[in-house]
């Protein structure tokens, strides 16, 4: 019922506001136009060049140099003393006094005007930048001689772990080439041992041949001249027959005997010299096998010799590469003692200040960590400025909604239906947060674009911070309306209100510089509460479970200030007496 | 249904001074007329009747078919300046109000026919309250109060500023409605329409009320014609009127 009744009541206060185009100019335009305004003051480019005046009276310091690096961001005058420079800052011309003198050590004192807070600390903090880099180029110098021995020193190093390596490619090379020698020595070994093996299997076939064959002759000659001698003989006993004819045959028999003998011996003989010939050409062989034996012994004797050259070189090369890794070692340790900052070796003791949140930036001139410090300066400026938006919107167009419902013709006749009070309450709550949420939904716009933060990456767990915290001041705005229902007082009432806020909040008084007790209520204030979250998330961009405890406590303080807004509205609702 | 609406011994405060004996009974049908010296406390006793200003003492019931009913239900108000979104249309306000009263949107658009026909509105239906005439403005107010068809009707002052023809439109109107059986409680000035188109009276002098019945007791004893030229007398001569 509640739902039903609020719709109706939400679509009349939009339509009623939209219409009305002095609530569209007060409330949404000029807020708008303000906003712009304030977003484009801001220069990105961080503060614009401050005056300052510079006594220089030490010869150490170039302030041609000097003049250089601060360029960006100091006008420079020069005075003859101090005094005159102080006398001129306390007429507000400079904003600081650097008084620059002595030898060993140079002395800085920075004279700045305290009353200009805070842009001062900034301009401080840019000279000591500029001072720590002319520091820093000191240092440099004073340590380049002694860098210098190094690195001729580091560069011997290099020279000889190069020939070094050089070496040690050689050796491989040999051990290499030594490996394929007795591969190839292996081989010809293998060739020449089954030449030989076959050689002596040849020798003895023919050997073998050889007796056979001789066996086969003397047998032959042997039974042939048994013959003959039988033969002959057989002649002899014939001559004993003395007949002419007979006589004549037989002579003839002995004659072709005779031939047949001469015939035998004589090829007896020249077999003799066949084996002869045969004999000598199988010594002949063995004696080239015994040679090619003596080379497959010289072979394996070769490469064993090769073997133990190559173990020489392996154990020479561990020795290259033991020798190589220590000088690697030497060369690294050089190479460390290239990156040591000048500043700790003259300095054994330095303190340096490192911020944990800093964006990245190109460069590393002073000029862009200058620019590097005035974006951060004005990203950690944007959570107060967007909070300080919210707070003014919300309690304001809050208020205003509230003043419209209650003071409206139609608020009699709204106020006698029965059972209002809630769709009332909540429609103005409503209208609030719809006309409210759009220019903050710019700002953060302009937050993601102009200071480049992660706002859209974020959204998911900034939605939730925001809609409590404009619900909180929405609440406060409406509170305020029903108490006070008049519009001039409820307006003053507010600024006083934005005011107090402002300062309790901690956005320009610290809380660490309050009294415990209203610190700590400071502490629990919705904007400090919710200025924590946004720093989370902005610059951390911690996840939803690390703004649990804020979203807690705004879900908490926004619980309370509405039952203060829903009494004050039952105090001050009709009947009442006018 | 038959309505009944009953005001019993109301005192009522305001600022430095107060209205008592505020007693009268209307019926269906019943055109009550305010009427009083400017600043005698007409609007105070209207405001207190349609439950936006406390009673210090007394009681105000409501009756349909002779069951107690809440008066925020019965009541149908137009006040002395409109009480209207300044900026919606007057159709954008019927169904505002409609929609408030938990009437559905076919019920709201079937009414606002009716109404805007009857009070000679239909032209203006889509034109903003700020851009209406004083006499448009006044019926349009009268229609956004009439959206939940109430039985007691109770307007302060809806002749102000109005010309002849328009007052006259108005009361015929506002005599219909009593026909159909609906109470009409209304303060004027115009005495001759009170006269003439009222059936009960209501007179608010020196923090007294007087109802329908003392103050025709009154014209009798003072001998005049009739009530408005009683009331004439007692206005212009300033009569001292004493129960």
């Amino acid at each position: 019922m509640i739902r039903i009744r609020t719709i109706p009541l939400v679509e009349a206060s939009l339509k009623g506001f939209a219409r009305n185009w002095k609530s569209i100019l007060l409330l949404v335009i000029s807020p708008l136009l303000f906003i712009s305004v304030i977003f484009l003051s801001f220069n990105p480019e961080g503060l614009r060049k401050i005056p300052v005046g510079v006594i220089s009276n030490s010869p150490a310091v170039d302030m041609d140099e000097f003049t250089q690096i601060t360029n960006s961001f100091l006008t420079i005058s020069n005075y003859g003393n101090l005094d005159d420079c102080v006398v001129r800052l306390k007429q507000y011309y400079p904003y600081a006094c650097i008084d620059i003198h002595g030898m060993d050590p140079v002395v800085v004192d920075v004279y700045y005007d305290n009353t200009r807070d805070p842009v001062i600390w900034e301009v401080v903090q840019n000279i000591k930048r500029s001072v720590d880099y002319l520091q820093e180029q000191k240092s440099k110098e004073m340590a380049s001689d002694f860098l210098n021995q190094f690195s001729s020193r580091k560069n011997l190093v290099s020279s000889f772990r190069s020939n070094l390596q050089e070496t040690n490619s050689n050796v491989d090379t040999y051990i290499y080439k030594i490996d394929e020698s007795i591969v190839d020595l292996r081989e010809a070994k293998t060739d020449l041992s089954q030449t030989i093996v076959q050689m002596d299997r040849d020798i003895e076939e023919v050997e073998t041949e050889k007796n056979r064959l001789e066996h086969d002759k003397n047998a032959f000659y042997y039974e042939t001249t048994s013959t003959l001698n039988t033969l002959d003989s057989a002649v002899d006993s014939m001559k004993m027959i003395e007949d002419p004819y007979y006589n004549s045959m037989v002579y003839m028999i002995e004659q072709d005997i005779a031939e047949m003998r001469n015939e035998v011996e004589d090829y007896n003989d020249e077999v003799d010299d066949y084996f002869d010939t045969v004999e000598l050409r199988v010594a002949g062989y063995k004696e080239s096998s015994n040679k090619g034996k003596g080379y497959v012994n010289d072979i394996d004797d070769n490469v064993e010799e090769l073997e133990g050259t190559k173990q020489d070189l392996e154990d020479y090369k561990e020795e290259i590469d033991d020798a190589d890794a220590e000088l690697a070692q030497v060369e690294e340790e050089l190479s460390e003692i290239d990156k040591v900052n000048p500043e700790e070796l003259i300095n054994p003791i330095v303190v340096y200040n490192n911020p944990v949140y800093e964006p990245t930036i190109a460069g590393s001139k002073v000029s862009d960590v200058v620019k590097m410090a005035n974006l951060v300066s004005l990203q950690i400026m944007f959570p107060k400025v967007l909070l300080l938006i919210v707070m003014f919107l919300a309690l304001l167009i809050s208020s205003y909604l509230t003043l419209q419902e209650i003071n409206s013709t139609s608020n009699i006749r709204i106020n006698m239906i029965e059972g209002m009070f809630f769709p009332e309450f909540f429609s103005v709550y409503i209208s609030s947060i719809i006309i409210v949420i759009f220019p903050i939904l710019i700002v953060l716009g302009l937050g993601q674009v102009l200071f480049k933060l992660a706002i859209i990456q974020n959204f998911h767990v900034i939605l939730p911070i925001l809609l409590l915290m404009v619900s909180v001041f929405i609440m406060m705005g409406i509170s305020i309306a029903f108490l006070v229902r008049k519009k001039s007082i409820t307006l003053l009432v507010n600024s006083f209100i934005l005011v107090f806020l402002i300062f309790f909040s901690g956005f320009l008084q610290p809380i660490e510089k309050m009294r415990a007790i209203f610190g700590f209520f400071s502490f629990i204030s919705a904007g400090n509460v919710a200025l924590s979250a946004f720093n989370k998330i902005l610059f951390y961009s911690q996840g939803f479970v690390s703004v649990l405890p804020e979203i807690i406590i705004l879900g908490i303080i926004l619980f309370l200030v509405m039952i203060s807004a829903l009494l004050f509205k039952k105090m001050r609702d009709y009947p009442f007496v006018d | 249904m038959k309505v009944k609406f009953l005001a019993k011994d109301l005192t009522i405060s305001y600022k430095n001074f107060k209205v008592s004996h505020v007693s009268f009974e209307l019926n269906e049908g019943d055109i009550m007329g305010l009427v009083g010296r400017s600043g005698a406390g007409k609007s105070t006793i209207i405001k207190s009747l349609v439950g936006i200003k406390k009673q210090d003492n007394g009681e105000i019931i409501a009756f349909l078919d002779d069951k107690k009913i809440p008066l925020n239900k019965l009541i149908g108000y137009s006040p002395q300046s409109n009480s209207l979104y300044p900026y919606l249309t007057l159709q954008e306000n019927l169904e505002v109000f409609g929609k408030l009263y938990g009437i559905d949107q076919l019920t709201i658009e079937k009414r606002m026919e009716y109404y805007l026909k009857r009070l000679d509105l239909k032209k203006c239906k889509g034109h903003k309250i700020i851009e209406l005439s004083g006499g448009m403005q006044k019926r349009a107010d009268l229609a956004v109060s009439l959206i939940h068809k109430p039985k007691i009707i109770i307007m302060d002052e809806p002749f102000a500023g109005l010309d002849l023809s328009l007052q006259k439109f108005i009361w015929e109107f506002l005599e219909d409605l009593a026909k159909e059986g609906s109470i009409i409680i209304l303060s004027t000035h115009m005495l001759m329409d009170v006269q003439q188109y009222c059936n009960k009276f209501g007179l608010i002098e020196k923090g007294y009320f007087y109802g329908t019945d003392e103050i025709k007791k009154a014209v009798k004893q003072y001998k005049e014609k009739d009530i408005q030229s009683f009331l004439k007398t007692l206005f212009s001569k300033d009569l001292i009127y004493n129960r």
